[in-house]
């Protein structure tokens, strides 16, 4: 098989794998050697469903050894299977790379034989880029669950981002779909790599402070690689099992707490394969994402808390209003906000508002007054945000009570008149499937 | 200062296309007391009903006072985002940054500390903004979208098509980035062309004729960049709308990914038909072409993708597109 169809393979097995971005690693250039990152990222290329490309992603090998229910290229699946060398794939990455197509690479890997096997074949591939190649660019690695800790060290000091895919939001849930990968096998890999990076991150900041006293031990380490200097970031599949969104965004919560993660992603569940233990229906909960996604910005960019987003009583989130505006609508004493006066985290508050438009009318209004023309021109989605902020004393949101029930239809319009989203339809609930046997 | 002359009222000031040329545009206005309406590059100039024109000469001293009146009016901040705006090709550039630079330096003192580009309430400073913001856009396209091909004479050649002439703005990172490998971006649009020859770069104006071919590995290296920008394609989550938003249809044409994939037959928007083409087949409607296997539909470009009830909620998602 030449290297065009093993890519063609390879990448079609890696293609549901979500995390791509290349942000969080600022590596300069060094003249003679190819290649730099950037903090923000680079998106190269976007595909026909909208998704960026920034990095090359394929996986090593589709050979696994693993039976998980909802992945294509699961054991008991009857596939082509090949696998790359760590030298061509190398070379491949440099070539795209010359070309301006792709920020780095983001290997995964199906398990060929063992975990620690299928690891080493992967470091290989990164000490060819790193110390051969002197590649300066982005690498993203998926760590296998259930490899050693050695290998997750060594791993780590030569690629940028580390990630380990958590799969399934629950144990019960991991236990039945994917019965060879343990809890126990995902979560010490995530915490081994919070650790290291914490470390490392530690270990540069005692390096670059001055001090009287000989620090041996501490030049030692600062001499070494920072190890996934890009932190750490996870996948978890939505609808293929019956989580709510209350316990999905509580264990989002609790990873960024406790082992610092980047990003949760989050990938609504794709039919691929007939199984009895997963859902019988071949809609895809792409609304049920969207609005996952957006509770995860209002907890990292808005310092939202998760209970104000869901909790026992409402463990979903609402389909149709999005999480802010309907935490606006469940208090609306806090309203309305005067824009003139209102402190950052209040004007992040209002649905309409978002974090470039409240930073602009925080800078504005340090030398003008703002009022409804000006206000209009700032960026914000001003249509929304009438409701719920006074311009300069003047409430521009005049004709429509200040209750749930009438606010609540203005907010629930959709976004640029309908044409904003993915125009295919939702999954609808209790919908029949063709395949069902009835 | 002119002697004898009266400042006209519907009048034009072209200069050559350059920031120089703009600034000493500039200078000439507050010289000759005038308010010129526009203040285009040659190429662009337009006259409108009962208007005059007056070339400007590029004169680098008057450019230099400009530069520095602003610098010291309102920061270099200022000045960088006059710089930007002056790249983008709109019409009305000139005439913004004209305005710009007359409220600069008659600001009130009472403003002084602030930074001119925080007065977002202020409409030459929101003009001028919007301008910097369409340079700074354009120049992140650049660094996503400019795809270079290697050369059989060992330059990595790259065509480009940005509607702000910023190829000087990206040289630097593309030199940075790609520094042990010589290579030309060229800027069809603007006519300008940014040159590392692995030491440093610099930037030559005129047309690129006679282009040599590229090499056979790196026709392989695209084709190989197509097959796996078609499979990485999901259909389920099909969506051009979004594509096209982050990836604007007019940078198309330089995209090897997006080489126009023949269309066959009629299959309207559902992208799961074109799954079954097999592989090597190549009898279109339009001749003997090979169609890149299976995911071919990733590539198409529709003219009018929409079905009309296209937002119907009685449409089960598996049959999404189908009209």
């Amino acid at each position: 098989m030449d290297l065009m169809e093993k890519l063609e393979v390879l990448a079609d097995a890696a293609k549901y794998d979500v995390a791509c971005t290349s942000s969080g690693s600022d590596r300069g250039a060094v003249r003679g050697k190819l290649g730099a990152t950037q903090a923000a990222g680079c998106c190269h290329s976007f595909t026909a469903d909208g998704r960026c490309i920034s990095l090359l992603k394929v996986l090593m090998t589709n050979v696994c050894a693993y039976d998980c229910a909802y992945c294509s290229s699961r054991r008991s699946n009857e596939i082509v299977r090949t696998s790359f060398k760590p030298r061509e794939l190398a070379g491949l990455t440099i070539e795209f790379y010359r070309r301006n197509y792709i920020e780095g690479l983001f290997l995964s890997s199906g398990v060929l034989g063992t975990p620690d096997y299928t690891t080493e074949l992967m470091i290989e591939t990164f000490r060819i880029l790193r110390e051969e190649l002197g590649f300066r660019g982005y690498i993203h690695a998926k760590a296998v669950p259930g490899t050693s800790s050695e290998l997750i060290d060594r791993m780590g000091r030569l690629v940028d981002r580390m990630s380990v895919n958590l799969e399934l939001p629950s144990q019960e849930s991991l236990a039945l779909l994917a019965p060879q990968k343990s809890r126990q096998h995902i979560l010490a890999p995530m915490r081994q790599i919070a650790e290291g990076i914490a470390e490392s991150k530690e270990t540069r900041l005692l390096a670059k402070r001055k001090s009287t006293f000989y620090r041996g031990g501490i030049q030692r380490a600062s001499a070494q690689h920072p190890f996934s200097p890009a932190g750490q970031s996870t996948q978890m599949i939505v609808g293929a099992s019956p989580e709510s969104d209350f316990q999905i965004l509580n264990l989002s919560a609790s990873l960024y707490r406790t082992m610092s993660l980047k990003r949760v992603f989050f990938s609504a569940y794709m039919p691929v394969n007939d199984d009895s233990r997963l859902p019988k229906t071949d809609a895809v909960q792409l609304n049920r994402e969207h609005r996952l996604y957006q509770a995860d910005w209002l907890m990292r960019f808005y310092r939202f808390d998760v209970s104000e987003l869901v909790d026992e009583r409402q463990p979903f989130l609402d389909p149709l209003v999005d999480p802010k505006a309907n935490w606006a609508l469940n208090h609306l004493e806090v309203f309305p906000v005067e824009v003139n006066t209102a402190p950052y985290e209040a004007l992040l508050r209002v649905p309409g508002i978002g974090v470039r438009g409240a930073q602009s009318i925080v800078r504005a209004r340090r030398t003008a007054t703002l009022r409804e023309q000006e206000l209009r021109k700032l960026g914000i989605a001003f249509k929304r945000a009438r409701y719920f902020i006074t311009c300069n004393g003047v409430y521009a949101g005049a004709g429509v009570q200040m209750t749930r029930e009438s606010l609540r239809p203005h907010l629930a319009t959709p976004i640029n008149g309908g044409r904003h989203g993915r125009r295919a339809d939702n999954a609808l609930p209790n919908q029949l499937s063709l395949f069902e046997v009835v | 200062m002119l002697r004898g002359e009266e400042p006209l009222q519907h009048v034009a000031y072209v200069y050559d296309g350059t920031l120089e040329g703009l600034l000493s545009a500039v200078f000439l206005a507050y010289e000759r007391h005038e308010e010129p309406e526009d203040i285009v590059p040659l190429e662009m100039y337009e006259p409108r009903l009962g208007q005059s024109s007056i070339p400007v000469e590029t004169d680098f001293a008057r450019a230099d006072r400009v530069r520095r009146g602003i610098e010291r009016a309102a920061g270099r901040a200022a000045f960088t985002a006059v710089m930007r705006a002056s790249t983008c090709d709109n019409y009305e550039t000139g005439a913004v940054v004209l305005a710009f630079v007359r409220y600069v330096m008659a600001r009130p003192v009472t403003l002084k500390g602030e930074p001119v580009l925080d007065e977002l309430a202020n409409p030459f400073v929101v003009d001028l903004k919007r301008l910097e913001k369409r340079c700074v856009n354009e120049c992140e396209k650049m660094r996503q979208f400019v795809r270079f091909s290697h050369l059989r004479n060992g330059v990595w050649f790259a065509k480009v098509a940005p509607n702000a002439s910023v190829v000087p703005l990206v040289m630097g990172y593309f030199a940075d980035r790609l520094n042990d490998q010589p290579f030309i971006i060229y800027d069809e649009a603007h006519r300008i062309a940014g040159v590392y020859d692995g030491r440093s770069w610099q930037l030559v104006r005129g047309d690129v004729a006679d282009v040599p071919a590229a090499t056979e590995h790196d026709a392989l290296m695209q084709e190989a960049w197509r097959r796996f920008y078609d499979a990485l394609a999901i259909g389920d989550r099909y969506n051009p709308e979004l594509r096209r938003h982050f990836m604007p249809v007019r940078l198309w044409s330089n995209l090897p990914e997006m080489a126009l994939a023949p269309v066959l037959g009629d299959e309207g928007n559902d992208g799961r038909r074109c799954g079954a083409i097999s592989r090597g087949e190549g009898e279109t409607a339009f001749g003997n072409l090979t169609v890149s296997p299976v995911h071919s539909w990733s590539r198409r470009q529709e003219s009018n993708p929409q079905p009309p009830d296209y937002k119907s909620d009685a449409l089960p998602l598996s049959h999404a597109g189908k009209p």
